[in-house]
């Protein structure tokens, strides 16, 4: 009798087991992205069937490839805590770095590489303040990102360029990064699909990745573990600061030339990617391939309502609204869930 | 005894800030002596009057764990409805000018709240969120257009002097006030801090939380509304891009000021002084005909530099606490 009860409950056991790995795939976050990008390529489509264009759809990357890397170095910072309003003015930076060596020195791949390090110095800088101070990395990261658009404006003032004006006549092989295609599929996808692969490597797969969450997740212990967290928080930041000249630069590439105020616009769109894509602003919860599913939806959301002639600021107001629903939704969404689940666990208490 | 009195003056973010002030003024002075006048504080004070009005109402936000980015639109906002009702009409009534323009940036305000406070919405999340909808708002209601006639006798309001200081400036003194009074001596005031110290242990002792942290934000928001009254006012022309970075410039002034983002500390004297002394810093730029695109990067430094000894302080100062509780409890 005994027996037979055990083998039932082994049974029961498994069944639910099997039956939440199911629900848990059904109901991620990553699902309900994925469907979400689904809807959206369903309505545009119906409401102008040019969106449906695959080499369009393949060609928009390049509009929104910028905000994707970003997002994908913002996951990082965010999953540990902190939060990088500076990666717009880093972007601004970087551009006009790699336009001012490239106006003194005429070699373009020395430029690039400056462009390259200015990031990553600039993102140190910011995790060292962020260290050094104590205070929210917020405050911080908006007082460098003044710094950094100002060191952008006065920079491009000296390669010759007055103010907002841009620094261009870059060579073809520059520009051939972002508007040029390997076997027929664009630049953009082959970049932004290698950068996530490296991204998702270091933030899953390593034991870096590893750190960044529980210091995401409960500083404390992570003191306690030995984790060098300092060591861990400078080297993070000059990642995010390196994903932003990335970003940067490739966006010189895009537009063939370099401004001060490129990016200018980009921290509400990657923060709002990184956390759309399941990036918890408390630290602690982060996903790549989320994020990844969130720059997509977001940037076609804009290419689609591009296409059916909306304005941009019509966009932002239709972006906002997107974010808040969203993360108000999933909250709601976790809420009921919890309630279900707690009523369906009385229930089964209640049978035994 | 020397040490103590060092302390309690470190202690007091506000008397740091105006002894900053101070060494500032003086290190100008010698600069240019001319700098050193009553003409450049008062024109201090105009043109800071909407900074600060902005970075006290904000503090209440701060106070409560919160942060609102969202402050800069909604200032545009309610200053774009305001100066567009003042236009439309040849005998605008003031009541409801000061009920569009006061009533724009509660509205704002109470959104935002319901959806941090009801909505469980990160206030970051939510007004980054409504940052780029309020602006976008603004400029599907002007068309991309500037708004660049606001009649003459509201422009006065900001010419005329009254006991020797500009409108603006009382606007300021009584907002200083009225919240210091709200923050210090009201029990909602004083529930705001319980609520930022230790949000569960503040809904324990029975405080309605969601509806304090709901009401910061409607503060906030209503103090946009007044700042953008003295933009109309004091700018006369509202561009579709009004009050842009005045939020990173708020936030800063406020944490300067003492009020930490951790919430439960800081005060309203502190956020206005912060906000002052970014004012006098960009002041004595242009006072100084530095070149233009130098603003931010000096501005930057500066506000890094000052984060930086703040924060050291701070954190000497609770080392030193901690120090003394050991003297006390080894003797």
């Amino acid at each position: 009798m005994k027996k037979h009860y055990a083998a039932n409950y082994m049974n029961e056991k498994k069944r639910f087991k099997n039956l939440n790995i199911v629900k848990r795939k059904l109901f991620s976050w990553q699902t309900t992205l994925i469907g979400l990008l689904i809807v959206e390529f369903v309505i545009f489509g119906s409401l102008n069937s040019r969106f449906l264009n695959i080499i369009n759809l393949m060609y928009s990357v390049g509009d929104f490839l910028y905000i994707a890397i970003a997002a994908l170095a913002m996951t990082c910072i965010i999953a540990a805590g902190g939060i990088d309003i500076s990666i717009g003015s880093i972007m601004g930076l970087s551009s006009i770095i790699t336009g001012f060596f490239w106006v003194k020195t005429s070699n373009i791949i020395l430029a690039t590489i400056l462009g390259l390090i200015s990031g990553v110095v600039a993102g140190t800088l910011n995790g060292i303040l962020i260290l050094i101070t104590q205070v929210n990395p917020l405050v911080i990261t908006l007082g460098s990102s003044f710094l950094f658009s100002g060191l952008a404006l006065t920079l491009s003032g000296f390669a010759g360029s007055t103010g907002f004006e841009g620094i261009s006549g870059f060579p073809d092989s520059f520009v051939y990064i972002v508007n040029g295609s390997i076997f027929n599929i664009p630049n953009p996808i082959w970049i932004l699909l290698i950068l996530t692969i490296i991204f998702y490597i270091l933030l899953h797969k390593t034991k870096f990745g590893r750190y960044l969450f529980l210091i995401g997740m409960n500083p404390e212990a992570a003191k306690y573990t030995g984790i060098e967290i300092k060591k861990l928080t400078i080297y993070n930041y000059a990642i995010s600061g390196l994903g932003g000249a990335i970003a940067g630069i490739l966006l010189v590439s895009y537009f063939t030339s370099a401004r001060s105020d490129l990016g200018a616009d980009a921290p509400l769109i990657v923060i709002t990617c990184a956390v759309l894509g399941g990036a918890s602003i408390y630290g602690g919860e982060g996903s790549i391939i989320g994020t990844l599913l969130a720059s997509l939806l977001v940037g076609y959301l804009k290419y689609g309502l591009q296409m059916i002639n909306i304005t941009s600021h019509q966009t932002n107001v239709f972006l906002g609204l997107v974010l808040i629903l969203t993360i108000s939704g999933r909250y709601f969404w976790d809420v009921l869930s919890t309630n279900y689940k707690n009523k369906e666990a009385v229930k089964r208490f209640k049978k035994t | 005894m020397r040490k103590k009195f060092i302390n309690i003056i470190l202690k007091r973010s506000e008397i740091l800030v105006i002894i900053i002030l101070i060494i500032y003024f003086f290190l100008m002075g010698i600069k240019n002596p001319l700098f050193v006048r009553a003409d450049t504080v008062i024109r201090i004070l105009f043109n800071g009057a909407i900074l600060s009005i902005i970075s006290m109402g904000i503090s209440s936000v701060i106070i409560t764990k919160n942060i609102d980015v969202s402050v800069g639109s909604l200032l545009g906002l309610a200053a774009t409805f305001g100066a567009t009702y003042l236009n439309s009409t040849d005998h605008p009534s003031i009541l409801i000018f000061l009920l569009i323009t006061l009533g724009t940036g509660t509205l704002g305000g109470l959104f935002n709240g319901l959806g941090v406070a009801y909505g469980g919405v990160s206030s970051i999340i939510m007004t980054l969120g409504t940052m780029a909808m309020f602006r976008g708002i603004l400029t599907m209601y002007t068309g991309g257009s500037w708004i660049d006639t606001v009649p003459e006798w509201f422009l006065n309001f900001s010419r005329i002097k009254f006991l020797g200081l500009y409108y603006p400036i009382w606007v300021m003194i009584i907002s200083l006030i009225i919240l210091w009074i709200f923050f210090t001596k009201m029990k909602w005031g004083r529930y705001i801090y319980a609520t930022g110290n230790s949000i569960e242990g503040a809904r324990l002792i029975g405080i309605p939380v969601k509806m304090v942290v709901l009401s910061s934000f409607v503060i906030s928001g209503f103090f946009s509304g007044l700042a953008a009254l003295i933009y109309i006012s004091q700018i006369g022309t509202i561009p579709t891009q009004a009050g842009t970075g005045m939020e990173t410039q708020a936030i800063a002034s406020a944490v300067i000021g003492g009020v930490s983002l951790m919430g439960g500390t800081g005060n309203i004297l502190g956020a206005l002084l912060g906000a002052l002394l970014l004012e006098t810093i960009k002041y004595s730029l242009v006072f100084f005909k530095v070149p233009a695109y130098w603003n931010n990067v000096i501005s930057g430094f500066l506000l890094l530099f000052i984060v930086v000894i703040t924060s050291r302080i701070q954190i000497y100062l609770r080392q030193e606490k901690e120090r003394e509780i050991e003297e006390a409890l080894r003797r």
